[in-house]
């Protein structure tokens, strides 16, 4: 557990955190610009002192990081004895080393023993032809992997991530972040990414720290984020749900994974690049504005996906738009419709109805 | 026209001199540079002014003062002939603490702003990495400043060589002791040995030269190995005042 207390002011700016992290898979830091997001990491790593004359606590695992309850006892474990890594948006390679170099900084300051293993990561990063080069001779994309692939090496207890995609264009972003879905819990290792990209969030995070002018809004699972019709989340335009969860079956003739959804229900996600049905579970994403809802199942329509739901929240957004919550043995999907489709249908909080789904992404590995 | 045994010892210690100066003016004035470079102490002005001063006094005024800490009842003096037998004024040791006050602003100023220009979130990743402040300054510090800590050295050689004021006022004349091509330049002119006069000059002119080609030809090759987002920029060789 990370648990943050953190009350500091910088003009005029009151950021006001007080919570418990969990310390396993991807906990995002998520809000619009100037909510607090990259001021609450660089105090939890140790990188900004907050005042000593406020309460700010952080400690890891029983570790204490920041304590300054009270003015005489200050701790401020030193940065490098926290064994974090950091990865900002400018990849901060040192730039007197080469990409091996730089990789091997990190392992000879490790801390602890560690299985992370110098060849398994340049392979999974794909930077094991980079290794002669220099920083300078990379694109932003290959900086960012091997910045990454340093950061997994100096074996850290958590790695903070501060907007690592922000500085980079859409092809690079794309390559940087297949690989941190495909890293998504793969060394036990808890990420600490904050953003204010709702497809990263959707893509990467198990866990969500929500703030607003620098309060703490909510701290939930992914799910329970983006269902719930009262955060801000569900209004966006590029709303919508993840569901993590087993493959049943694959069909190889028209590439398709069969989503369990338990109770005999599923869903079927096409997966170009399968060729057989995976093993672990995955993650899907479902925008709310590709569920519609009809009273009855049709059968001759192209839509794949139909599947019983019971609505259970209604919510009206603005300009006659309505989203809807809906329940399918307890996986939730968001419905954006017309507040005209809700009168003529005459649908209500409870309703048993038909979700028709027309689009799914499968996001990664869970 | 040869050089003298005289006029060769006085260059050998003007050698020695600038030599010995520069390794105090690196192991001082790098750490120094590097602490004014990150602090937002209320003394640095103050101590930024101090080490600015020796460009603008006249070297004699750090001369006199020097001259008169040196002074056998000065406590800092008589301390130094406690512990080392010897005294400070019209001694190398002498010289060597007046030079690398005189060097200092030569040595720190440029490497400061060689450390600002290195962005504060590469040392900070170092420190996460597991870096504590001193493996900070020799693992990434040093190497990213390495041209302009070299050119900042060749620098603090080249002015110590030249210094005349503070030499004039703290160290004699003593050959083999105190007596540096300056002193020796003007000791020639004096008695008017102008052939033995120009030797010395032609040779400290010689010397001045190489030492400052060595700097401009690394500010330049730093130029074009760089070309615009180099963090070890070129060094700027400030204007001594006097």
């Amino acid at each position: 557990m990370l648990a943050i207390n953190i009350n500091e002011t910088l003009n005029n700016f009151t950021l006001q955190v007080n919570t418990l992290i969990p310390t396993d898979g991807v906990t995002a830091i998520f809000g619009p610009s100037a909510s607090g997001k990259s001021t609450l990491l660089n105090i939890i790593a140790g990188f900004s002192l907050p005042h000593k004359s406020l309460t700010n606590t952080v400690s890891f695992n029983d570790q204490a990081w920041l304590n300054s309850s009270n003015a005489k006892s200050f701790t401020h474990l030193p940065i490098h004895q926290r064994r974090i890594a950091y990865v900002t948006q400018a990849a901060c390679l040192f730039s007197h080393l080469s990409v091996r170099n730089n990789l091997q900084y990190a392992i000879d300051r490790r801390l602890a023993d560690s299985e992370i293993d110098f060849d398994d990561i340049c392979i999974r990063l794909k930077i094991d032809s980079l290794l002669d080069k220099f920083p300078e001779q990379l694109s932003g994309g290959e900086q960012q992997r091997v910045a990454i692939a340093r950061a997994l090496l100096s074996a850290p207890q958590l790695i903070l991530f501060d907007e690592p995609l922000s500085a980079l264009d859409e092809s690079h972003r794309e390559e940087v972040l297949h690989h941190l879905e495909q890293l998504h819990q793969s060394f036990g290792i808890p990420f600490l990414y904050v953003t204010h990209n709702l497809e990263e969030l959707m893509r990467l995070a198990d866990h969500v720290l929500l703030l607003n002018n620098g309060q703490l809004v909510a701290n939930r699972s992914i799910a329970d984020t983006l269902s719930d019709l009262s955060l801000p989340l569900s209004q966006q335009q590029q709303s919508g749900v993840v569901l993590e969860g087993s493959v049943d079956e694959f069909d190889a003739q028209y590439q398709l994974l069969k989503f369990n959804l338990g109770n005999d229900h599923a869903l079927w996600v096409s997966d170009a690049n399968a060729n057989e049905k995976p093993q672990h579970n995955i993650r899907i994403r479902v925008y709310a504005k590709d569920v519609s809802i009809t009273l009855q199942a049709a059968t001759n329509t192209s839509i794949l996906n139909i599947i019983p739901v019971v609505i259970s929240e209604i919510s009206e957004v603005k300009n006659g738009q309505a989203i809807l919550k809906l329940n399918c043995d307890n996986h939730l999907l968001l419905s954006r419709i017309t507040a005209k489709s809700i009168q003529q249908l005459g649908l209500v909080v409870g309703q048993s109805v038909f979700a028709q789904i027309k689009g799914i992404a499968l996001l990664g590995a869970a | 026209m040869f050089l003298m045994p005289e006029d060769i010892t006085a260059i050998l210690l003007t050698l020695k001199l600038a030599a010995v100066s520069t390794a105090i003016l690196l192991v001082i004035g790098l750490p120094l540079a590097w602490w004014l470079a990150r602090t937002n102490n209320r003394i640095k002005p103050i101590i930024e002014t101090f080490i600015a001063l020796p460009l603008i006094l006249p070297p004699t005024v750090i001369g006199f003062y020097l001259l008169l800490a040196f002074s056998p009842d000065n406590w800092l003096a008589s301390h130094w002939q406690q512990w080392f037998g010897t005294s400070l004024a019209f001694s190398f040791s002498g010289l060597v603490i007046g030079s690398v006050i005189y060097s200092l602003p030569f040595v720190v100023q440029p490497m400061q702003s060689s450390y600002e220009r290195i962005p504060k979130l590469t040392l900070l990743t170092a420190a996460s990495l597991g870096a504590n402040k001193v493996d900070q300054f020799f693992s990434i510090l040093l190497p990213m400043t390495k041209r302009s800590t070299i050119a900042a050295a060749s620098l603090a050689f080249a002015h110590t060589m030249g210094e005349f004021g503070v030499v004039l006022m703290i160290g004699g004349n003593i050959p083999g002791e105190t007596q540096v091509i300056s002193m020796s330049l003007y000791d020639h002119v004096e008695s008017l040995a102008y052939d033995r006069a120009h030797i010395l000059a032609l040779t400290l002119l010689a010397m001045s030269f190489f030492s400052l080609l060595i700097i401009y030809a690394i500010d330049r090759r730093g130029i074009r190995r760089h070309k615009g987002n180099h963090k070890d920029s070129h060094l700027r060789i400030r204007h001594a005042g006097h």
